[in-house]
């Protein structure tokens, strides 16, 4: 039986059995291999949020070498507090779906930082006397190629930086990439060189990557270099759209949560 | 039988991929930097261009040439997949290193060069032993130009320091960390090949 293989009607029929059976397949990949994929993730997510509040996540000076997936799901457990909080800025502790209750590291980031009804992460960092000494949250915008999941850390005082990161993200090596390199991160963690998300006054001003460099764009007691790091330089894209989420991720964080926070700081000082 | 042989053969040294036919040569720059990335990017391209001759030359003569391409890339995009969804699940570490490169697969010259030149003309075995052979062909010269790279670069092969605490005050070299070395690596290596075997030298 000769089948004519130019024939548009034969074309079509192989073309969907072909991708049928590819789609299938990947299906099954898929499904298998998910519950490995969400394990790492979210180890990988803990061992961020544990990197973002300053601790040793790395096994050796070189920072090559990370420590066990049990050391990281261990030092989660017993320094990192997890709370929400809802539209009002009321604070939640968990959440509901289909009867089974999830903490905050488990909120779908994407739908949480885009829409304005769901729950918004905080991850409450104590020492190891129980003190709280830091605030981290997530930030979640696009860059040039896609989206960049990262969080971001303030001290207790409720204005001073006290970290960055990233754990996902297809910026381009080299350039945006960057992001996730020692010498970006270090900017918000220098303790020689202080950064804070508030100006003199106390009030929340943006906090800006600068095209060119910090120093060569403000004299050193210009206050806005407080508010500024080095930007990346030919990833002019990457540094605007990373200022522009970052900024609204903490005025968002300020209406809600922060800014009381702050206040009542300033009540107990007085 | 020869033709078998010589088919294994082959793409070893005399048709080698990178340095004879020049192909694959983006991943070979960007993955270089450590033994390991580049051991993992060499074994995914391997499984990926054996399997995609076999399942390609099974198909051959039912592929409607009209769309003989796109089957190809889809039978190809399909395996990259399954490989990167594997290497998120079980070696997780590496592929965050990996990032991009190995969905990149799929655009590796390689691939598509010998689903095209090869298994659409070649029964399964052959095909399979084809593509099987220039992933190793292109896994040597990955595995060479990483492992310059790794021991001058940052001191060490597959993470275990050779240079570096051994030297006192060993300070890495910069220019090896970075791709532009790769280029040197593989100039070198096309140099001592076509030195050992002159019959590759076209004479213009």
């Amino acid at each position: 039986m000769a089948v004519n293989k130019d024939s548009t009607g034969y074309i079509i029929i192989f073309s969907i059995i072909v991708c049928a059976f590819f789609s299938l397949a990947l299906s099954v990949v898929q499904t298998v291999v998910k519950e490995a994929q969400d394990k790492n993730s979210r180890g990988y997510m803990y061992f961020n949020i544990l990197k973002v509040f300053g601790v040793k996540v790395y096994q050796d000076e070189a920072k090559s070498k990370k420590i066990s997936a049990e050391e990281i799901q261990k030092l989660f457990k017993t320094h990192i507090e997890e709370i929400m909080l809802d539209s009002d800025g009321n604070v939640v502790t968990e959440f509901e779906v289909k009867g089974q209750t999830f903490p905050a590291s488990f909120v779908n980031m994407s739908k949480s930082m885009k829409k304005d009804k769901t729950y918004k992460p905080v991850f409450i960092f104590k020492n190891k006397d129980g003190v709280v000494t830091q605030y981290g949250i997530p930030i979640l915008g696009n860059g040039l190629w896609g989206p960049m999941w990262g969080f971001f850390s303030i001290k207790a005082d409720m204005k001073t930086v006290a970290g960055i990161t990233f754990y996902k993200h297809i910026e381009t090596p080299g350039l945006g990439a960057e992001v996730d390199k020692e010498w970006f991160q270090k900017q918000y963690r220098d303790p020689e060189n202080p950064k804070s998300i508030r100006n003199a006054e106390g009030k929340l001003v943006d906090f800006n990557l600068i095209k060119g460099g910090v120093k060569a764009k403000f004299n050193h007691d210009d206050p806005r270099v407080k508010n500024s790091v080095d930007g990346i330089s030919g990833a002019t894209i990457t540094s605007v759209r990373l200022n522009g989420y970052l900024n609204k991720d903490l005025r968002t964080y300020e209406k809600l949560y922060f800014g009381k926070l702050y206040t009542n700081l300033k009540k107990e000082k007085k | 039988m020869a033709d078998l042989k010589k088919t294994v053969l082959d793409p070893l040294w005399d048709e080698n991929p990178i340095t004879f036919t020049l192909l694959g040569i983006c991943s070979a720059l960007a993955v270089t930097g450590n033994c390991i990335p580049a051991f993992t990017m060499a074994c995914s391209l391997t499984v990926v261009v054996a399997l995609s001759n076999l399942i390609i030359s099974l198909l051959r003569n039912v592929i409607p040439p009209k769309v003989e391409i796109i089957i190809q890339l889809v039978v190809i995009a399909a395996l990259v997949i399954i490989a990167d969804q594997l290497l998120k699940a079980y070696m997780y570490e590496v592929s965050l290193k990996l990032s991009v490169f190995v969905g990149l697969i799929i655009t590796n010259c390689i691939v598509l060069g010998r689903a095209k030149a090869f298994a659409m003309a070649n029964p399964p075995l052959p095909s399979f032993l084809d593509g099987l052979s220039n992933g190793i062909g292109y896994s040597i010269i990955l595995m060479f130009v990483a492992t310059i790279r790794e021991i001058l670069g940052p001191g060490t092969w597959f993470g275990i320091n050779v240079l570096k605490g051994n030297i006192a005050d060993y300070v890495p070299n910069g220019v090896m960390v970075l791709p532009p070395a790769a280029f040197f690596c593989i100039g070198i290596f096309i140099w001592i090949q076509r030195s050992l075997s002159p019959k590759l030298v076209k004479d213009d």
